[in-house]
């Protein structure tokens, strides 16, 4: 186990490396000058090549990579190229909101996506199933930006149930996270309901029903977690889906997470800031599916960490 | 302006604290209160030496002054923490006598040597700022542009309260430099302490100061009690929460937790806003010194033949490309906004023509017209601004394909001359100060003209370039007419090439709440958007 | 054992009685019976064998008795199950649940799969017992150990904390035993308990259900397509095919005179051991084999660590050498796990090897693609599971043309005209050629996959296990398909199979693998009639004797797991040595 724990980590700094590099490479070969977002247009050539100095941006690619990697590992992520402020300090800032909207939005998908998948594939064939089908087609091509413009409109203008946006509180959280959540429920929602009709098919189901249990015991404590298996998985794999969603989901409720200030650098070609909230978009995945692996033994057994 | 600038002596001439008081401050006004101001995008910085986005341009303006500022809601010059000026009889030395008495928010008094740090600092290149080039008329700045020097020669701290500012070629414009936000008088302790920070530390003279700044979520500025102008501000504090869409500002304006949406009304919404007369009269529209354009690039054939850009000019149906943003803008004429001076009136630009564009497509030889391209910013309504510019030109059989893309890449195109034809909507040029000048040299002068310049036309003409610079070196007050004749000169010159189509001159709409007080004008002030925080009141 | 009559007097009690039961299927609205108006007793401590081939409706009898027909398209819809008078069907579903598990248990034939794999054998069990009865946890722990000891399993303590993944076939299998038997049931339902278990844990597991039979008293319904195991187990049998009994009687009756045709065909079809007829061989000794294998090794290396250094091997395969000649056939006898498929894939390139390994007389190692296509045409496969070997969206015809296609033989017309010509062989009719996989039954898919592998005239076809899923009528008449395509075509077989029956009656020599290694080797006379080495011994006398008169030696009585192939990095397997007993006979010194 620490071994694997030290090879994964490993792991981890590569990936990390290497997607630092990818994007550092594609922001350079980017068609959009940063230095001329910064000098604006009033700006003399002079101005603009002073400012370019000043960054380092006259400096060949490898040479930016490595000064940007030297600052990186002291824990410099360097300065916003328009806000002047650390990144790290705009990312940490940031993070906490990002991290509680992302926790929110999955507990919203698992919750109604797993439910729903279960009592869809309890259901299976019959139009219960079949409109519960429907509904996860709907939430799963359903735009985000609309999903929360309208839960925003019906249940905090509306209604009143829930403030217009903003942060803070719990009741900040919830249509933030249940739009970020509804999306993935529909995926989880369909997941959920392939693997449990194909568990429900299993022997061991058979086995549990032969040996007199009841209903509710043979699919809460035999079927359900084996369903789950493969879901455990996914969710790992899901940050990733999350980091874009935020990214929407954010600037529809003025939630002050990492995925508005991606947004506005990547418009404002800031490059410090995307490389930092790429790092730590990239980190978070790392550690989410490093997390989702380390758990999985734990939930099923037949899996051993080499 | 004109009527303050003609109105002092001659050459010599002294501004008088009691033309600052011609505005009269409101009488209902009440003093009190808090005003909630939205944004969608985080505010960059405020440091005035950065600050160079419309979002931050007004929120600096109420942290920070300089020597010279404006009438509230005009584009007229009026003096700030200076007091008076002298213009030697050379054109060349301003002689600023400051206000006493004046105070940064640290508490400490404000001084000449504060004014000349300010200047140094701001031409200085390693301050980064992108307002530099602006005061490349004072004496010494090549020196510090080049870092051949870390104090700008040209400014004179010749008493505590009085500095002298040498430039090295008549300019009519600098005044209205003195009123930019990068001419802001900042206290030298607190940059220094700040560092690089001084953008979320700022310390000014304005009449607020930063009370609250929690990144992503909301700033909050408080007024200064202090403030040197009597009377002002009326509100207690602004607060300025970011990070809201506008369509959800509009939202919670109508629950009334909004008073000023910053990013204005929604496109989509504008219309129903409009439609519904409770909402609308609590919209207020105004004019900007905006103008939204269509460039040709005449390096590229066949734009290069002045029959082809005249004949998309007249191919261009204006009235229909307002319609597409409901009405929001006015067709233009020349590049010139109307509320310019030096705008050329009873000018009638080129006529929609369908028919005469054809002829001179004939006459240009490209009569089965021509492929091309145009570029536009991938936000709406440009998109849609540009499906309306590729039918009229197809009507006249120019086949243009459009490119769009994030606006850094279409600034890039333009600068580097790749781009036939740019619409200029989401990046169009918008004034920093009310002046003509400011509408030629970046962007349809020679010196923009270059590599990587703001001039995507790639239009240069020397002889207009020297009537701008015979234009600029009027600074005599008192001929103010002439140079503003030789502007309109200069502009009909580049109507004549056509180098540009100008298309239309957007309209301003700011929406408030119903609580909100004070003149029509503060709302769509020409300096300050959305508003000017430092006269608008509550009501309640 | 097997003919023994029930030893006490109260087995003559019915414990459960069957009547008149009808199953029925809803498909498209039309209702049709999968078993119908079944009928039989059975009495206490009784073993009742359903015998019959797929379709024939025997395992979905089990479940109507038990109440877990797949709902809603199959139900009984006719007759009465009684279980000491209660009528079963009628039960609602709250009351059949105590009845299911507690009365009448069952055991299943996967026991691969029929475990949670979540679970640990002890939640497992302790589960089942206190749906039944009010046990305190410990309570039901230490009756749940003692179950798993009444099972013979070793170790049960530690295997209670286990899960199932831990635990080998033979294990698991037991642990279904255990927990089916832990709250003495009045009937054990056994579904084709011993049919996924290689043939001496299935001898055990057969020993095992007798002897806790004898204890217990429990009156099994022995569900089984294997007449070996009928013989051996069952005191009365009822002979199902197409959902309808053909045949019911005392098991020495059924075995010594069939009343019904088809029970007398079935039982026709069982192959026996020691029934193979001596035969020439067709093979000629001194021609050049089609295959040669000379010290051939196949390992898989375990990585682990943090450089993810090999810390582990697999050693599937040592050491082997062997020979197969143009017109015989080979075949390779061993139990799971022994290695015997991995050779098959080392011989069509699919796993890696060391040693000398030739096809054809091409060495594999080394090839360019050319000799690699070459040796694609000379080794053809047919596997175990028919469906999963074809493309369900390819026309039968298309497949068996495609290998043709692939490499570049004969216009579309001539390729037509081959897959006709070799469904004729194979004794398809002609118009199938248009018809989908899914059209066709077990042994029609299989021998569809036959002329597949026919269609380029390979000089040796890999047999993997092709007719362990086939019933046993179909199974006989696959082997004879093969045995005349030998003849036919002068084709070379490698047989691979568990099924020491099948392979006595196909065989022309015989390589017995244990553990990755061959242990013994030599004609089907020498191996089967004279086997020398333990493990080959242990082999044939584990494998369930069609006939009830027949009473095995005593002291046979095996146990224990097969070791495992996974070795650290430098060691290894000890090598076996072989001597020859003459006659190329081959045994492990």
């Amino acid at each position: 186990m620490p071994v694997y724990l030290a090879r994964r980590l490993i792991q981890s700094v590569l990936i990390l490396l290497g997607v630092s590099l990818i994007t550092f490479f594609l922001l350079y070969v980017l068609p959009a000058d940063p230095v001329r977002q910064i000098a604006g247009r009033s700006a003399t050539p002079q101005t603009v090549a002073n400012i370019r100095a000043q960054l380092g941006l006259d400096q060949p690619f490898l040479v930016q990579y490595g000064r940007y990697l030297a600052g990186l590992v002291q824990g410099d992520m360097g300065r916003s190229y328009l806000q002047k402020t650390e990144v790290a300090t705009l990312i940490w800032s940031r993070l906490p909101a990002s991290l509680l909207l992302m926790a929110g939005g999955i507990l919203c998908e698992l919750v109604i996506g797993l439910t729903l998948g279960v009592i869809a594939a309890l259901w299976r064939g019959r139009a219960l199933d079949q409109g519960l089908m429907v509904g996860s087609f709907v939430a799963v091509s359903a735009p985000q930006f609309v999903v929360g413009l309208l839960l925003l409109y019906v249940f905090a203008v509306k209604l009143g149930w829930f403030p217009i946006g903003g942060y803070g509180t719990a009741a900040h959280l919830v249509l933030p996270a249940m739009t970020l959540g509804i999306l993935g429920s529909g995926w989880y929602g369909r997941m959920m309901r392939s693997s449990m009709v194909e568990v429900l098919r299993a022997d061991y189901i058979r086995t549990a029903r032969a040996k007199g249990l009841t209903r509710g015991r043979v699919i809460l404590r035999h079927a359900l977690p084996n369903a789950i298996l493969p879901i455990i998985a996914m969710i790992g794999i899901d940050i990733g889906v999350f980091m874009g969603g935020i990214v929407v989901v954010e600037s529809v409720f003025g939630w002050p997470g990492i995925g508005q200030l991606a947004w506005q650098a990547i418009q404002r070609v800031d490059i410090p800031i995307i490389m930092g909230v790429t790092l730590v978009s990239a980190t978070a995945i790392v550690i989410g599916n490093l997390i989702a692996d380390l758990v999985a033994p734990f939930i099923d057994p037949r899996i051993r960490l080499r | 302006m004109k009527h303050w600038l003609t109105s002092t002596a001659l050459a010599l001439c002294l501004a008088t604290p009691a033309l600052a008081q011609e505005y009269q401050p409101d009488p209902n006004a009440k003093a009190g209160g808090s005003i909630t101001v939205t944004y969608k995008d985080d505010v960059a910085t405020l440091d005035p030496a950065i600050g160079y986005d419309w979002q931050n341009w007004s929120m600096i303006k109420s942290l920070f002054d300089g020597l010279m500022d404006y009438v509230p809601g005009t584009t007229e010059l009026r003096p700030g923490l200076a007091e008076s000026y002298t213009l030697s009889e050379d054109g060349l030395t301003y002689s600023f006598t400051l206000r006493p008495g004046v105070t940064f928010h640290n508490g400490r008094e404000m001084t000449a040597e504060d004014v000349k740090y300010s200047l140094d600092r701001v031409t200085n290149p390693a301050t980064q700022s992108p307002g530099a080039g602006f005061f490349g008329s004072i004496a010494g700045y090549d020196a510090m542009a080049t870092g051949g020097a870390t104090e700008l020669a040209g400014v004179k701290v010749t008493g505590p309260l009085t500095v002298d500012i040498t430039l090295s070629r008549p300019d009519a414009t600098f005044l209205h430099v003195m009123a930019l936000n990068f001419a802001s008088i900042v206290p030298k302790e607190a940059v220094e302490e700040a560092g690089a920070d001084f953008g979320k530390l700022p310390v000014g003279t304005g009449a607020y100061k930063l009370g609250e700044w929690t990144i992503g979520q909301r700033l909050v500025f408080e007024k200064n009690a202090d403030y040197w102008r009597d009377g002002v501000p009326y509100l207690d504090s602004v607060v300025f929460e970011v990070g809201q869409e506008p369509i959800v500002a509009l939202l919670r304006l109508q629950q009334g937790e909004v008073d000023v949406p910053g990013d204005g009304i929604p496109p989509a919404k504008f219309q129903e806003v409009m439609a519904d007369p409770e909402q609308s009269a609590r919209v207020i529209e105004g004019g900007q010194l905006h103008t939204g354009y269509i460039t040709l690039n005449v390096t590229q054939p066949p734009f290069d033949k002045l029959e082809v850009r005249k004949a998309v000019n007249m191919a261009i149906n204006k009235e229909r490309i307002t319609q597409i943003i409901n009405g929001r803008a006015k067709p233009a004429t020349q590049p010139l906004p109307p509320s310019m001076p030096g705008y050329t009136e009873g000018y009638e630009g080129y006529a929609y023509d369908v028919e005469g564009a054809k002829a001179l497509l004939a006459e240009a030889g490209v009569a089965e017209g021509f492929e091309t391209e145009l570029f536009v910013m991938n936000t709406d309504p440009n998109p849609r601004i540009a499906q309306a510019i590729q039918q009229d030109l197809a009507a006249i059989g120019i086949k243009a394909s459009i490119q769009s893309l994030a606006q850094a890449n279409v600034i890039e195109a333009g600068g580097a001359g790749t781009a036939p034809m740019i619409w200029s909507g989401g990046m169009a040029w918008i004034a920093d100060f009310p002046d003509p000048s400011n509408f030629y040299g970046p962007i349809l002068g020679c010196s923009g003209a270059e590599e990587g310049g703001w001039n995507w036309s790639k239009f240069c003409d020397a002889a207009l370039d020297a009537k701008a610079v015979e234009a600029d070196s009027i600074a005599d007050p008192a001929r103010v007419a002439d140079r503003m004749k030789l502007w309109s000169d200069v502009y009909m010159g580049v109507m004549e090439q056509a180098p540009w189509v100008p298309v239309f001159n957007e309209q301003r709409y700011t929406m408030k709440s119903a609580r909100m007080g004070g003149a029509d004008a503060l709302y769509v002030d020409p300096v300050s958007i959305p508003v000017n925080y430092d006269y608008v009141y509550v009501t309640e | 054992m097997s003919g023994i009559a029930p030893e006490t007097g109260a087995a003559a009690a019915p414990v459960l009685s069957v009547e008149g039961l009808t199953v029925s299927v809803r498909a498209g609205g039309v209702e049709r019976p999968l078993v119908e108006g079944l009928s039989f007793t059975l009495r206490r401590g009784e073993t009742l064998a359903i015998a019959g081939e797929s379709g024939s409706g025997k395992s979905i009898t089990s479940l109507a008795i038990m109440g877990l027909l797949p709902p809603p398209a199959v139900r009984a819809s006719a007759g009465r199950v009684l279980l000491d008078g209660t009528d079963l069907l009628a039960l609602p579903e709250a009351r059949m649940r105590a009845i299911r598990g507690d009365r009448i248990a069952m055991i299943f034939q996967e026991p691969m799969t029929s475990l949670n794999p979540v679970m640990t054998i002890g939640a497992q069990l302790v589960e089942a017992l206190r749906a039944h009865e009010p046990l305190s946890r410990r309570a039901a722990q230490a009756k749940a150990l003692a179950a798993l000891t009444s099972v013979r399993i070793s170790q049960p303590e530690r295997r209670l904390t286990q899960y199932p993944h831990e635990l080998s076939g033979g294990m698991r299998q037991r642990v279904m035993i255990a927990m089916a038997l832990a709250l003495k049931p009045d009937v054990l339902i056994a579904d084709e308990p011993t049919t996924a278990l290689d043939v001496t844990v299935q001898r055990e597991v057969l020993d095992l259900l007798r002897d806790l039979q004898r204890e217990t008293g429990t009156a099994i319904v022995l569900i089984t397509h294997d007449m070996g195991v009928v013989a051996e187990m069952a005191d009365r049998v009822i002979v199902m095919n197409g959902g309808r009994m053909v045949e019911e009687g005392p098991v020495a009756r059924i075995f010594t005179d069939p009343a019904a045709d088809y029970t007398r065909a079935l039982l026709a079809a069982v192959p026996r051991m020691g029934k193979g007829e001596p035969r020439e061989t067709a093979a000629s000794v001194r021609a050049a084999p089609v295959a040669r294998l000379l010290d051939v090794s196949v390992g898989f290396d375990i990585h682990g660590g943090l450089l993810g250094r090999t810390t582990h091997r697999v050693h599937a395969v040592e050491h082997v050498s062997f020979e197969i000649r143009p017109g015989e056939t080979f075949a390779l006898v061993g139990e799971s796990g022994c290695g015997k498929s991995t050779i098959a894939k080392a011989l069509v390139g699919l796993a890696p090897h060391e040693g000398h390994l030739e096809v054809a007389g091409r060495a594999l190692s080394g090839l360019d693609s050319a000799s690699r296509r070459a040796i694609c045409r000379d080794v053809q496969m047919v596997f175990q599971d028919p469906m999963a070997a074809l493309d369900p969206r390819m026309t039968v015809g298309d497949l068996v043309a495609e290998p043709l296609l692939i490499h570049g033989i004969g216009t579309p017309a001539e390729r037509r005209a081959r897959a006709e010509d070799l469904f004729a062989r194979v004794g398809l009719p002609r118009e199938a050629l248009d018809r989908y996989p899914h059209e066709f039954s077990g042994g029609q898919r299989q021998r569809i996959c036959i002329a597949r592998a026919l269609a380029l005239n390979p000089k040796l076809i890999i047999c993997d296990e092709s007719v362990s899923a086939l019933d046993v009528s179909v199974q006989a008449r696959v082997l004879e398909l093969l045995a005349s395509l030998k003849r036919e075509f002068g084709v070379a077989y490698l047989f691979i199979s568990h099924d020491m029956a099948v392979v006595e009656n196909i065989a022309d020599r015989v390589a017995v693998m244990y553990l990755g290694q061959i242990v013994e080797t030599g004609t089907r006379e020498q191996v089967f009639g004279n086997p020398q080495h333990p493990y080959t011994r242990r082999l044939i006398d584990a494998v369930p004797v069609p006939d009830p008169a027949f009473v095995r030696p005593a002291g046979v009585r095996l146990s224990g797991e097969i070791p495992s192939p996974i070795h650290g990095v430098g060691q290894g397997p000890q090598r076996v040595n072989l001597v020859d007993l003459g006659g190329g006979h081959l045994v492990a010194a």
